[in-house]
């Protein structure tokens, strides 16, 4: 069987489909968060599947063909985070292939790592447009609170990113990873049978 | 939450080569990632170029429906950060005090003119964006859109998932309420449930089965690509022969004059 690098940018045409259902995957997530008037985004979840499933490159291609497919349909704030998703779709496959979806207590370790990636890429986005904030009330809140106590405002910005995203990214790839162990294995084994027995 | 989606008209701006879309595009991207200030100047050229893209939407006939559901999704948004400025700025004269709120140590009871200023200013700062980004994917086909990616050398994979997204995003509203209807006939009804027992009960039962039915649609997408030979490593023709004739320059030119008028009156006033 041919050995395939995670780095490599060759799409077979199982990745090439996987993509757009990642989309519409993060796209029922968006929606649900949005019904049930969650403050979180939950709007990862496929990305993080599906670099779960093809590896960082599917991962960040995933994230950024949803970011700039919702800036233009649904959110055009969507728009500039193309970048953090990216990078969530690049940190969820490198882990994801290197055996950290292997159990439970790794996966929600993965949901950690993932809120750290977002935070730390989404706060620079956040300080040129918004000057700091995100449009989440709570992360505002605490945004606003540190503010009036002179933290400096990348902090602040970091900080308000970081309280929002560290939820919202260890249910999102804690979700990620129920779908990934309840897929069909033919499914996964078609993706890279390695992961399933013990990654890399 | 809307989605945007292409709908087939015979407009000016249905007929323009995308490439001029695209090029309108990322001058909204320019008009948004400036840095703003709470002045008159900042608050004219944000709302000039919201007015533009509301004129090119009259332009495009798409209806008033979508720039409905878009604007029922800003409106949150819009009185969120309006409040939050207006209460949170620091500076201005006071318009009125909602007495002491104390906020970590902080009084945030008063309104400021200049918070509610810059709370306006942010938001049509969005509606400059929300307005405009959707244009390209409303009025371009699918078609349309893959030429015009190969022709500005976007590898052909990219553009060929950008444009299936499209269609998978329209096939989750198809299937999701396909399984309502399903669900409804076992006695499920998610209709006639309350908020709490939505969010309790009401979403694995259909979540579940959408997410292995559009992984199914996938996998049937998969079959389909690879029966029509999508992975033979030759050149891709297009649909869509596409041609930048005098009307593209046109618009090229005109784009980049409203941009001109943008900055005109962002440094016309301080």
């Amino acid at each position: 069987m041919e050995t395939r690098s995670i780095w490599s940018l060759r799409l077979t045409t199982f990745m090439i489909a996987l993509i757009p259902v990642a989309v519409a995957v993060n796209y029922v997530g968006k929606a649900i968060a949005a019904a049930l008037k969650l403050p979180l985004w939950l709007d990862s979840i496929g990305t993080v599947l599906a670099a779960m499933l093809g590896g960082p490159v599917v991962g960040a291609l995933s994230g950024a063909i949803n970011n700039i497919f919702y800036g233009l349909t649904a959110d055009p704030v969507s728009f500039w985070y193309a970048i953090t998703s990216i990078f969530i779709g690049l940190a969820a496959g490198y882990f994801a292939y290197t055996g950290w979806v292997q159990s439970t207590g790794r996966a929600i370790a993965l949901g950690l790592v993932v809120a750290l990636v977002s935070a730390v890429v989404s706060t620079p986005i956040n300080v040129i447009l918004w000057q700091g904030t995100t449009g989440n009330a709570w992360g505002d809140a605490l945004f606003t609170a540190l503010r009036i106590h002179e933290v400096p405002v990348w902090l602040a910005s970091f900080l308000d990113e970081f309280v929002v995203d560290l939820p919202d990214k260890v249910i999102t790839v804690f979700v990620a990873y129920l779908v990934f162990r309840g897929l069909p294995q033919r499914l996964v084994a078609q993706a890279g049978a390695r992961r399933v027995q013990g990654g890399r | 939450m809307g989605v945007f989606q292409y709908s087939a008209r015979s407009t000016p701006l249905h007929r323009m080569h995308p490439i001029v879309k695209l090029a309108y595009l990322f001058l909204t991207l320019a008009v948004v990632i400036f840095p703003y200030r709470a002045t008159v100047s900042d608050l004219a050229a944000a709302g000039f170029w919201a007015l533009a893209s509301l004129a090119l939407w009259a332009v495009a006939r798409v209806g008033l429906r979508p720039l409905g559901v878009l604007m029922r999704v800003l409106a949150w948004t819009f009185a969120f950060i309006i409040v939050s400025q207006a209460l949170l700025y620091e500076g201005g004269h006071v318009i009125f005090s909602l007495g002491r709120l104390a906020f970590f140590g902080s009084d945030i009871g008063t309104v400021t003119d200049q918070g509610l200023f810059w709370g306006v200013v942010l938001s049509l700062r969005i509606l400059a964006a929300a307005l405009a980004l959707p244009l390209f994917v409303v009025t371009t086909s699918p078609a349309e859109i893959m030429g015009a990616l190969g022709q500005l050398r976007v590898p052909a994979k990219v553009s060929f998932m950008f444009v299936s997204a499209l269609s998978f995003t329209g096939l989750v509203f198809k299937l999701w309420q396909e399984i309502l209807d399903a669900q409804r006939l076992r006695g499920f009804d998610m209709d006639a449930m309350n908020a709490w027992q939505r969010a309790r009960r009401a979403y694995v039962p259909v979540v579940t089965p959408l997410i292995l039915l559009l992984f199914r649609k996938g996998n049937d997408f998969q079959i389909a690509m690879d029966a029509r030979g999508y992975a033979y490593p030759g050149r891709k023709t297009p649909l869509v022969a596409l041609r930048f004739g005098a009307q593209e320059v046109a618009g090229l030119a005109a784009a980049l004059a409203l941009f001109c008028a943008f900055l005109a009156l962002k440094m016309a006033w301080v």
